[in-house]
């Protein structure tokens, strides 16, 4: 089930990149996810799958679908609104009505932590 | 032996029966239908072997996504007979006070699309697993008429005394059955 | 041309008052006009007065247990999804997009996670609520659309032991108060074992025509039929002619619905040829009479048939379960199901499970000699002489009896024709939006 989560970012030294921590690595189990929400940009994703954690847009590139409320089934994840899939570790859209690929992005693991770069 | 022949972009599978047998077969489907449409029900119960399962689930409509995890088995069938049900309805079909058969329906049964795959060799008798297609049309009194078509698949058994029906498996081709009765045998 | 299309060509004489409405209907003296199994305007406010109106038999809860499990059926001719939402509530939904009205469910059954209508993609829950819509960015520009107002139209729906209901009626009294004492009744099937009951899986769906009423009134109250209709039937199954009953005899109605029975105890049950479930029945009686009472416990597997109004109707003892669905004033959709207690051994549901598809099923040796009848009994109507004719319904008048236990309306002898007179009382009531139920 999502979750919402509004976090304020941290800036960096980069040029509009923010390192935003999301949740401990223990906090998921696998087959679980998460919406994270933000002030300057659209909703992200996290889901864990057997393997790790994986981050994409939270809203289906379809319509207005919340991924993080959707159906984890093996690798992809299937929308809630519309039955569209989408790979979650590669954001590849794999069936009508989803034909454009979702964006991903990359986590960091860091003492237990899971923190997810971003542009804002 | 088992032969393999290629005919335009086809292959045949041809698995130990022999024509002689083909036709035999073919001729037993159409003795059945005979005497069905000439209002013989019980010279057709003695075409029946004894352990005969006689069955035609309802057909749902399901999504494709459903049709793989569901079974017909132990649900509310139009027939799941045994000989003995078989016979009872056969017993009520040619009562004199069946009144939905009298004046008598007037069937013509097509049997088409034979093929007769294999034989199983399933028990001390020689067998074959034959399908066809069959098509009923039914008309009664002035207008009332039905057409219904299914698809069988058939164990056909050789025993001492001919060819018998161990089992038949109908498909139907309807969801809804636009008839008020299906009393007839497919 | 097909029956279905004559009757517009019918001249339509008097408008349909109330007047004109009670004409067609003489309780008193036992006579029934043709027209009400003919007429299309009457048929029509049928569909407004009697379908859009009453709870309305929707589904058994033991055939949609799970999550996202769904049956598709309709209620008069609207049709329906009974679905078991994520809270685990049934909710009873219009099949019909609110966007242009094309069917959102094409299966008879299964489960799901949304409704999508094949026609623009507009996605719906599983409570029917909204989800979302292909190319939905256009509607956020649209002024005034909210996703909220524009889910699928949901029904009131209600359960009595199992038996889910509906009504399209959102000021309808409750299910109790509509059932009424019936439900005394329906605990003789629905309560006769602590756990309750379910539908055996699937169901087989057919169609008479014949207007939906013949077989609901027959089910409500029509013994008289079985000795002559199913005299082969019963010669195939108990080799013997219909027997009359012994001992007393019953019609009890209530509200419309109708129940007529002896109180044999195993009457139909006895018509299968198997016999498990005639010791089944007979093996419990003890242990029923301690909880439903010696009457009751006559009627578990009696000779006897019912029918809640308008048109769900039951045999006990066959256990089959049936709802008439109206298409048309010639046309009748008959979906069959089979009933058992959850408890019952697999040997008792297999037995009830084949028992139900060769007696009472579109393939049941009884059930294939009524569909005639009740098909002659509606085309005929189309000759115009014919249809000034009464049909006579006076069996029975006067045999209303006080009995210290059974409830309702009761009268003597089951070769009567009070539970149907009843039945159009109840049908005449609410067409004239008259009266009180009785």
């Amino acid at each position: 089930m999502a979750l919402q989560n509004s976090t304020r970012p941290k800036k960096n030294k980069k040029d509009k990149e923010m390192t935003v921590f999301l949740c401990k690595f223990s906090d998921m189990f696998a087959g679980e996810s998460r919406k994270f929400t933000f002030t300057n940009r659209p909703p992200i994703a996290l889901f864990r799958l057997e393997d790790g954690y994986f981050a994409t847009d939270d809203t289906c590139t379809h319509a207005a679908g919340s991924l993080s409320e959707g159906f984890i089934e093996g690798d992809c994840v299937v929308c809630p609104v519309h039955p569209g899939e989408f790979d979650i570790r590669t954001g590849r859209a794999q069936c009508f009505p989803a034909e454009k690929d979702l964006a991903v992005y990359s986590l960091r693991i860091a003492d237990d932590q899971i923190f997810l770069d971003i542009e804002v | 032996m088992i032969t393999t022949t290629s005919l335009t972009g086809l292959s045949f599978i041809q698995s130990r029966v022999s024509e002689v047998e083909r036709t035999a077969l073919r001729d037993f489907l159409y003795q059945e239908a005979r005497l069905l449409d000439t209002q013989n029900p019980k010279a057709w119960l003695d075409l029946l072997a004894s352990d005969i399962h006689y069955y035609m689930p309802s057909q749902p409509s399901l999504y494709r996504r459903q049709l793989e995890k569901t079974s017909t088995q132990k649900k509310l069938a139009l027939y799941d007979d045994n000989l003995d049900m078989l016979q009872r309805r056969i017993t009520r079909m040619i009562h004199p006070t069946a009144w939905s058969e009298d004046p008598p329906n007037r069937t013509v049964r097509q049997v088409t699309n034979i093929e007769v795959l294999k034989q199983v060799d399933a028990g001390p008798e020689k067998s074959w697993e034959v399908f066809s297609c069959i098509a009923i049309y039914r008309s009664r009194n002035e207008s009332d008429h039905d057409l219904i078509f299914a698809r069988r698949k058939d164990l056909i058994c050789l025993q001492p005394e001919g060819l018998r029906l161990s089992k038949r498996n109908i498909t139907l081709s309807q969801n809804t059955l636009l008839s008020k009765n299906l009393n007839v045998i497919f | 041309m097909s029956l279905s299309e004559i009757h517009f060509h019918a001249p339509r004489s008097e408008p349909l008052d109330n007047a004109r409405l009670r004409s067609l209907i003489d309780l008193d003296h036992g006579l029934i006009d043709r027209r009400i199994f003919w007429d299309q305007a009457l048929y029509e406010l049928e569909l407004e007065r009697i379908f859009a109106r009453c709870w309305l038999f929707i589904c058994h809860e033991s055939q949609i247990p799970n999550k996202g499990d769904f049956v598709a059926t309709s209620m008069g001719e609207d049709p329906v999804i009974a679905c078991c939402g994520d809270d685990g509530n049934i909710r009873v939904l219009l099949n019909s997009c609110p966007h242009r009205g094309n069917r959102v469910c094409f299966a008879d059954e299964g489960n799901t996670r949304q409704f999508v209508c094949n026609y623009h993609g507009w996605s719906f829950a599983r409570d029917g609520s909204l989800l979302g819509m292909h190319e939905e960015g256009r509607y956020r520009e649209c002024v005034g659309f909210e996703k909220k107002d524009w889910g699928l139209h949901k029904a009131k729906v209600a359960t009595y032991k199992g038996l889910v209901f509906a009504t399209f009626d959102q000021e309808a009294g409750s299910l109790d108060d509509y059932l009424g004492d019936f439900r005394w009744y329906l605990d003789v099937l629905l309560d006769n074992d602590p756990g309750g009951t379910e539908f055996i899986g699937g169901s087989l769906t057919s169609q008479i025509k014949s207007n939906w009423k013949l077989p609901a009134e027959n089910f409500a109250g029509d013994a008289y039929h079985a000795g002559w209709t199913h005299n082969s039937a019963a010669q195939a199954m108990l080799g013997a002619s219909v027997s009359t009953p012994q001992g007393e005899t019953f019609h009890v109605n209530v509200n419309g619905h109708g129940w007529e029975f002896a109180l044999d105890g195993v009457g139909n049950v006895a018509t299968f040829s198997d016999r498990t479930a005639l010791r089944y029945v007979r093996s419990r009686q003890a242990e029923i009479i301690k909880r439903l009472g010696e009457v009751r416990t006559k009627m578990v597997g009696a000779i006897s048939s019912a029918n809640v109004f308008p048109n769900f109707s039951f045999l006990p003892g066959h256990s089959t379960f049936r709802v008439w669905q109206p298409k048309g004033p010639h046309k009748t959709e008959v979906r069959v199901w089979a009933l058992v207690n959850k408890n019952a051994p697999p040997e008792v549901k297999e037995a009830y499970r084949k028992g139900v598809m060769i007696t009472f099923s579109p393939t049941g040796v009884f059930e294939c000699d009524d569909g005639e009848n009740w098909e002659h009994a509606t085309n005929v109507n189309s000759g115009f002489v014919t249809r000034q004719r009464k049909l006579h319904y006076g069996l029975g008048m006067g045999s209303d009896v006080d009995h210290e236990e059974l409830k309702g309306n009761v009268s003597a002898g089951m070769i009567s024709d009070t539970n149907q007179r009843a039945f159009y009382a109840e049908w005449l009531r609410l067409m004239t939006q008259e009266g009180q139920m009785s």
